[in-house]
Parts: C-alpha cells; structure tokens; sequence
C-alpha cells in the first residue's frame, strides 16, 4: 500500500463501502469529500495523502460503522481507534486480528430488545430482591425503635418501683436509660443509611434507564487510549 | 498524546475554525492537525456530525474546474460554539487549579494562556 495514489484508493474505498450497503448518497458524499482531499492536497502528494488517510478498507469500516448502516463490524475499525493513530502501519497489525463486534446504535437497540424479552425472568427476581431489601430495612428500623420503647417503659417502670422498692426502682430506671439511649443512638444513623441506600438506588436506576433509552447525544469520548 | 481529544472537543475546534472563515475539507484537516495528532479520516465524521446537528451547512463553489464543498457556521452552530468555549475556559481553569497548583513561580505563564484562548466566549 505505501505505493497507491488516488485513483487506486478512492476505487477500494468505493468498492467496498459498495459492499457494505451504504445508500448511494452516502457513498458520493464520503467519495467526493475524500476525493477532494487528494486533490486539494496536490497531485504530488497523493501518496502521502493515501497514507495519512490509511488502509482504505479501514476507512471504509469506519464511514459504515459511523453511519449504522451495517451490524456488525470490526471493532477496531470503530471511531475510537482512528484518533490519534495516523501510522497506517500501526492500523494494519490491528486489523488483521480483527473481532467481530456490534455497533454502537446497534447495541443499544439489542440491549433494549434483551431487556425486554427477559423480562419476565428478572422482573420477578428484581422485585422479590426488591422486596426483600425493604424487609430487611424495615425489620430493623422496627427492631431499634422497639428498643428505645423498651428503654422508656422500663424507665416508667423503674419510676413507679422506687415508691415499694428503692434499690430495684433505680437499677430499673438505669437499665431504662440505657436501651432508650442506645435505640436513640442507633436509630438515627440507621434512619440516614437507609434513606441514603434508597437514594442512592433510585439515582443508579434512573441513570440506567437513561443511559439506554436515552439519546446519543452525551458528548462520549473519542479515545481512551491516547 | 497523554490527553485523548473527546468528541466534543473535535465538534468544538471544526466549529471554531469553520466560524472564523467559510472554508473546505483539505483546510479544515490541515488547520486540525496543526494543534492535534488526529487522522485526516476522523474528521468526515466529525463534519457529518456536524451537519446532522444542524450546526453546519455546506455549499459548493466552482476552484480550478472542479467543485470543493465549504462549510458554513450556521446560527445554532454559533451558539453551540460560543456554550463550547465558555465550558472550555471553565474546564481549563478547573484543571489548571489542580494541575498547575504548586507551579507558584509558573502563574505568569498561566495568565498568558488564558490571554491566547479565544475571546469571544
């Protein structure tokens, strides 16, 4: 490839985003825009324009992958590996160990279609976890309030019996005190983690749901590994 | 390059060149790759991109017998660039405060920096 000029390059590049089933607006629109590169960077730079622009296989893959037209392609012919990677040497070890893999848009699509045919295997799962969770937390906020009651009645308690017994009145009161301040101490933190827990959740939910229903339009990075 | 160029940073120095002058493909890839180690192949998409969105419009004139394609800023691209620039000097300032922190004897040339970023923003 280190010797191809325009007319060779551009035939490659037509024949297969031809083979990739591009509408032919698409197709002109990619070819007259490459085909003015070569030609505004000059008759004698043609090699040099071919080999910044790199394997026009690769660069085929790429225009197909950037406009959905086709399921599958290679991932390394995707966006994220074009940037910052104009030695077309380089691009050549990678395309050759090529994995298939799925578009962007169109993964998407297959993750929202998976979602709902197996609905009906993690709808149930996710509401008795669900459930279960709200159980828990519910039981044990129950559990801590019943302590603190505890401590207070046995302080009433306590009250009462320091009028017939003294000496068992005010143990009574002490142990009173006691389980009303540690369902007091514990019930606070408990309350705070679990609506924290709640909050947290719901914000992981909502932001699942719009990362796969919502629109493309986040501003994803290009590269990862520049 | 350390620091991979996003997407929306791409979207933001095509729009910030194409506003300054209408021009074409082979200028806007050239003027890139003088700040930026990008493809020439990136930027097909990036300008598709951009037309999608409505933030650019094309028009073609007659150059030595054949036709080239210039690109045109419209008003919504203008817009877009101007939220661009400003969350830039943010993003900028932001980092440097952490990145430039201990560089006390550095800040003069920081400020300078800030006076070359672009000043419409």
């Amino acid at each position: 490839m280190g010797t191809m000029r325009r007319l060779e390059y551009m035939s490659i590049l037509r024949q297969k985003l031809v083979e990739g089933g591009l509408s032919n607006d698409e197709i002109n629109d990619a070819l007259e825009f490459y085909e003015e590169l070569f030609l505004d960077a000059g008759y004698e730079n043609e090699e040099k324009t071919a080999q910044n622009l790199g394997d026009p296989e690769k660069l085929a893959a790429q225009i197909l992958a950037e406009n959905g037209s086709v399921g599958f392609v290679r991932s390394e012919y995707k966006m994220d590996d074009a940037i910052n990677n104009s030695d077309p040497n380089a691009q050549k070890d990678t395309a050759s160990a090529g994995s298939y893999d799925i578009a962007p848009d169109n993964r998407k699509k297959a993750l929202i279609i998976l979602a709902i045919c197996t609905c009906f295997i993690w709808f149930p799962i996710t509401i008795g976890l669900l459930s279960a969770v709200f159980a828990i937390t519910v039981a044990m906020v129950a559990v801590v309030f019943s302590i603190f009651i505890a401590g207070v009645s046995t302080f009433v308690a306590g009250a009462f019996t320091c009028v017939t017994a003294p000496p068992v009145g005010v143990l009574l009161i002490g142990v009173g005190v006691f389980l009303a301040g540690l369902g007091f101490l514990i019930f606070k933190p408990l309350c705070r983690g679990a609506i924290g827990l709640a909050k947290k959740f719901f914000g992981w939910v909502g932001k699942t749901v719009r990362n796969i229903f919502g629109g493309g339009n986040s501003n994803k990075a290009v590269s990862e590994n520049g | 390059m350390s620091f991979p160029i996003s997407a929306g940073l791409l979207d933001s120095m095509v729009l910030a060149i194409v506003s300054s002058e209408d021009t074409y493909g082979y200028e806007i890839t050239q003027t890139m790759r003088k700040a930026v180690d990008v493809s020439e192949s990136t930027l097909y998409p990036v300008l598709k991109r951009l037309q999608k969105s409505q933030m650019l419009e094309t028009y073609d004139k007659e150059y030595m017998g054949r036709n080239r394609r210039y690109y045109h800023v419209t008003s919504k691209g203008a817009a877009q660039l101007s939220n661009y620039r400003s969350e830039w000097v943010e993003h900028k300032t932001k980092v440097d405060s952490i990145l430039m922190s201990d560089a006390i004897g550095n800040k003069e040339k920081i400020k300078e920096e800030e006076e070359v970023l672009p000043q419409e923003a």
